[in-house]
């Protein structure tokens, strides 16, 4: 039986996708570059993020339903097919691990101290493993479910914050780092937007076309807005520096809420947002990865490498990085070539394959 | 030590669930790239444990990468400026 998503599902995980790492790292990077005006690298980030879904719908046209991988066989033939399969796959396997990095080296050095990071990197590869042998319908109805709990979050966070905005903190407007602002959304949309090239995968798997397209648009339109209220509402309570220095300014931006000396230290709920959508990332990259190895392989079932391929992400997650400082690095160097490669160049290409092989279509 | 055999029994028990799922199917291919990548992962898991070095993924991306991503990066630095 061939598993289905709804539009509002896909809606969501496109959601989920692009929040998913970037609502902890983008305030911090749209800072470093922006500053004051990082908020306004945000606003040219979705813009050109509405350009990328806009290059991957037509994708999606032209696909007409079809399996992407199989296409992409069928277009480039069997070689020059496998050879661009495999690039995506190593593109998406990069985003598999580095999330599981991220979620586990958060979880170890903010909330379970002392806790070995193999453990918890273990424990969630297989939460994962369970989660994508269900199918992506499953997934997809768990997003569905935790949607409204995490956007209510990520609400809350913002309107318990305002009462310690400092709006003087983004004047003057766009006047100073004009370019560096510009120059910024080149990270930023390489670890948000290019990265939604994953979905492609899983929109064979939408019941109507026409939903996934629109759902690619709103999903990536509204993340971006949540992704610029998030840094908006960093740069005005935490400051330009403030911002720019943490390394998780939004949980800094948690520990501030305090409600007439009743409610504190309730940063765990920004935890909360960030666990649910980092899952649901990590569910369709690794949903996503098994697939392209098993396509490339010709197995029956995706289900099969399924627990080796868990193993290998969490031995990954080991061997991602040797610190925190090495991964602000790999952003904004490697990380951004490997996402326009795969998120734009090789779109572009299949993109035009497809339209030069129209009749085939 | 103990690491590693809390580590070979969850995946013993893992390479048990999914080989009588596949034996139910009757897959032949299927099971033998099963068996060879378990044993690969198995074993490089393993070397980890044992404390002998392996490289830092994002190393040999940056290697990989290198021609381009230095340039770049270096170009981005200098927009990055100081507080």
């Amino acid at each position: 039986m061939t598993e289905k998503l709804d539009g509002k599902q896909f809606t969501v995980l496109v959601i989920m996708n692009t929040l998913g790492a970037s609502i902890i790292f983008i305030p911090s990077i749209a800072t470093n570059y922006g500053k004051e005006n990082g908020w306004i690298t945000l606003i040219f980030s979705t813009i050109l993020g509405v350009f990328i879904i806009l290059l991957y719908n037509q994708i999606i046209k032209k696909l007409n339903g079809k399996e992407f991988f199989s296409t992409i066989d069928i277009l480039f033939g069997k070689w020059l097919g496998a050879i661009i399969i495999m690039l995506l796959t190593c593109y998406i396997f990069i985003n598999t691990f580095a999330n599981l990095w991220a979620i586990s080296d958060f979880i170890s050095l903010q909330i379970l101290m002392g806790t070995p990071f193999e453990v918890i990197s273990l424990i969630i590869a297989l939460t994962v493993l369970i989660a994508i042998r269900y199918g992506i319908e499953v997934i997809g109805r768990t997003a569905q479910l935790f949607f409204p709990f995490t956007m209510l979050c990520a609400l809350l966070l913002t309107l318990l914050v305002i009462k310690d905005a400092d709006f003087s903190n983004i004047t003057p407007i766009f006047q100073l780092n004009k370019s560096a602002t510009i120059v910024g959304t080149l990270p930023i949309v390489s670890v948000t937007f290019l990265e939604l090239v994953i979905l492609l995968a899983i929109t064979d798997n939408v019941n109507n076309i026409q939903s996934a397209r629109k759902g690619f648009l709103v999903g990536g339109f509204t993340s971006g807005l949540i992704l610029l209220v998030i840094t908006l509402a960093c740069i005005t309570v935490l400051g330009v520096q403030g911002t720019a220095n943490y390394a998780y300014p939004i949980y800094a931006l948690g520990q501030r809420i305090s409600i007439f000396d009743f409610v504190e230290r309730v940063e765990i709920i920004v935890a909360f947002i960030w666990f649910f959508t980092i899952f649901i990332k990590l569910c369709v990259s690794f949903y996503v990865f098994t697939n392209g190895i098993s396509h490339l392989l010709k197995l029956k079932n995706y289900k099969t490498l399924s627990v080796p391929l868990a193993l290998f992400i969490f031995l990954a997650s080991i061997l991602s990085v040797p610190n925190t400082f090495a991964s602000f690095a790999f952003i904004n160097g490697a990380y951004i070539v490997l996402s326009v490669t795969a998120g734009l160049i090789l779109p572009l290409i299949i993109l035009g394959v497809l339209l030069i092989k129209k009749r085939v279509f | 030590m103990p690491n590693i055999i809390i580590f070979w029994v969850i995946s013993a028990l893992l390479s048990y669930m999914e080989i009588k799922r596949l034996n139910k199917r009757k897959g032949m291919k299927d099971k033998i790239i099963f068996i060879i990548m378990m044993c690969l992962f198995i074993t490089l898991i393993s070397l980890h444990y044992l404390d002998i070095k392996l490289p830092y993924i994002i190393d040999m991306i940056e290697f990989v990468t290198k021609p381009i991503s230095e340039p770049l990066g270096k170009w981005l630095k200098n927009f990055q400026q100081p507080s």
